[in-house]
């Protein structure tokens, strides 16, 4: 697959939730058959900033006051697992991976 | 290290407490007195909580998942705390929803990208009813520990 779309995910410390729901999205994605087609990284908020731009999607657990170049989608959802459905679709359509 | 972060020692059932503050203070303070964090590890919880709450309307339970930076923490832990009666947190993400807390999961890692297992264990056990239902009515640390077991 050429260029994969990047994620990267973040909440308030880079260490727990951002790789609990960059696992689970992960995970979601490959059982649709998108697996090949998207990449994730984590962070923290605080690194969102100079990181950004170098992603097609943001996924946050946190909230964002920041102006940033690229489009974020809150990811608490999957934390919960209540209301995932609609999240992982505008996931899907955001990065075109049903085209 | 990846290893059963399972201690009796770090649940505590029925914290009698009247604020987040107060909930998160009690099992902090219990995870310092272990070794497990450093005693900044105490204020930091609440500082992190103020900017990033952790709040988590789960289905079965209000959960929050309290955690900060990994150096104030010595070794990993996963302190547990049922409360007595729910206490109001800020959910998660959110700039004015709050979540009645039945039950912390107090996360203390000192590794970045560590206990990744733990940590999708516990997403997993957040989303089990039957099993949050179970560890909210849970009599004794023992009880919870048993529960758990293969399951964190």
């Amino acid at each position: 697959m050429v260029n994969k779309k990047k994620v990267l995910v973040a909440c308030g410390t880079g260490i727990a939730t951002s790789i609990a729901v960059a696992r689970k999205v992960e995970d979601i994605l490959k059982q649709k058959g998108y697996g090949d087609k998207v990449t994730f990284s984590t962070c923290s908020v605080a690194e969102l900033v100079s990181k950004a731009s170098s992603y097609d999607l943001i996924i946050t657990t946190a909230q964002n006051n920041k102006q940033l170049p690229t489009k974020v989608i809150l990811g608490v959802v999957f934390l919960t697992g209540r209301g995932m459905d609609p999240v992982i679709n505008e996931i899907v359509e955001y990065l075109g991976l049903n085209k | 290290m990846e290893g059963n972060l399972l201690d009796e020692r770090t649940v505590i059932i029925d914290i009698d407490a009247n604020s987040s503050d107060e909930a998160l203070d009690a099992l902090s303070t219990r995870l310092v007195e272990l070794g497990y964090a450093k005693e900044s590890f105490i204020e930091a919880v609440k500082a992190r909580e103020r900017v990033y709450a952790t709040g988590l309307p789960a289905n079965a339970a209000g959960v929050a998942i309290p955690h900060t930076d990994i150096e104030h923490v010595n070794k990993p832990a996963l302190g547990i705390g049922v409360l007595k009666k729910p206490v109001r947190f800020r959910m998660m993400g959110s700039h004015d929803a709050s979540v009645e807390v039945e039950i912390m999961f107090m996360i203390a890692l000192n590794q970045h990208h560590s206990q990744i297992d733990m940590l999708q264990n516990l997403m997993a056990l957040i989303q089990d009813d039957g099993l949050l239902t179970a560890l909210k009515t849970s009599k004794t640390s023992k009880d919870i520990i048993t529960l758990l077991k293969n399951k964190i």
